[in-house]
């Protein structure tokens, strides 16, 4: 004791009475269940923050398109326009599309080796 | 069992581990909430709470008290909020009445006293009645207790003091048969 109430005997006596009558025991399985609810609540908190990420990606992507087709989207129409008319032009599409689906390929495979 | 190795590695991942607080002070920490929220289910609902609570922020505990006290403080404040929600009222006591000290060291050192004084006990505050346990009961440091209330440690004493002029106020005034 750090002061002079130890001699309180009576009133040591009244809270441990007092004490022992509410004391709790927590059912055996206290510690799986709770380890249950902190599981699901990770679960439930990973899910909700990939749902914002999704939400906020697709809002971002989607107002940059926006933007840019807002701002340019006359100058990109020409542009297509041209290279639908003019070969030389057009020739470039399909090595940028073989590279595009490249990309995606390899983006798949590196996912599935850094999730496994 | 070294528990900052333990915590260490939670945060690294190892989230099973956890549950070795959860065993080791399960019980002890209910017992302080319970003394608190008579009702035992929802006693039990507010431990799993502040162990859930724990687990969360466990990157802010920093060591400067043992795990039990810093899970303690928690389910102190799940209590004390549960307790906020419900409304409930309780005893209060003009706390002016002049006392002597010695009058009040008489009647808490008077074993005979002790059931009178286990009546008093239940109708003060929480709060009081768990500064009480934390230092009769649990005969913990008063820094420990501070840490726990959120009192500032220097008020522990003063508070323990009222409380005992309370309980005193109470036996008198249920001994001249007056209503508080």
């Amino acid at each position: 004791m750090e002061n002079g109430y130890n001699k309180d005997n009576a009133l040591r006596q009244a809270v441990n009475n007092a004490t022992e009558a509410n004391k709790v025991k927590l059912p055996s399985n206290f510690a799986f269940t709770t380890m249950r609810r902190i599981e699901a609540e990770r679960c439930r908190t990973a899910r909700r923050n990939r749902i914002a990420a999704i939400v906020s990606l697709a809002a971002m992507c989607s107002g940059g398109i926006t933007t840019l087709v807002y701002l340019c989207a006359d100058a990109i129409i020409s542009n297509i326009k041209t290279m639908s008319h003019d070969d030389a032009h057009f020739a470039c599409v399909v090595p940028m599309v073989i590279c595009l689906s490249f990309f995606a390929v390899l983006n798949t495979i590196l996912r599935k080796r850094m999730n496994g | 069992m070294d528990e900052s190795k333990l915590i260490a590695r939670i945060l690294d991942g190892h989230t099973d581990d956890y549950g070795y607080f959860i065993e080791r002070y399960g019980d002890s920490v209910a017992s302080l909430v319970a003394r608190l929220v008579p009702c035992h289910e929802d006693a039990e609902e507010l431990v799993q709470d502040a162990f859930i609570s724990g687990f969360n922020h466990i990157g802010s505990f920093l060591g400067h008290a043992s795990f039990h006290t810093w899970i303690s403080r928690i389910a102190y404040r799940c209590a004390i909020s549960h307790l906020r929600r419900k409304r409930i009222t309780y005893v209060e006591i003009d706390e002016r009445t002049p006392v002597t000290d010695a009058e009040i060291d008489d009647v808490m050192a008077d074993s005979r006293r002790a059931e009178l004084l286990e009546r008093a006990i239940d109708r003060l505050r929480p709060d009081e009645k768990t500064l009480l346990t934390l230092y009769y009961y649990d005969n913990m440091p008063m820094k420990d207790i501070a840490y726990i209330t959120g009192i500032e440690p220097g008020n522990v004493a003063t508070k323990l003091h009222r409380i005992r002029k309370k309980l005193y106020l109470i036996i008198k005034k249920d001994d001249n048969g007056e209503r508080i």
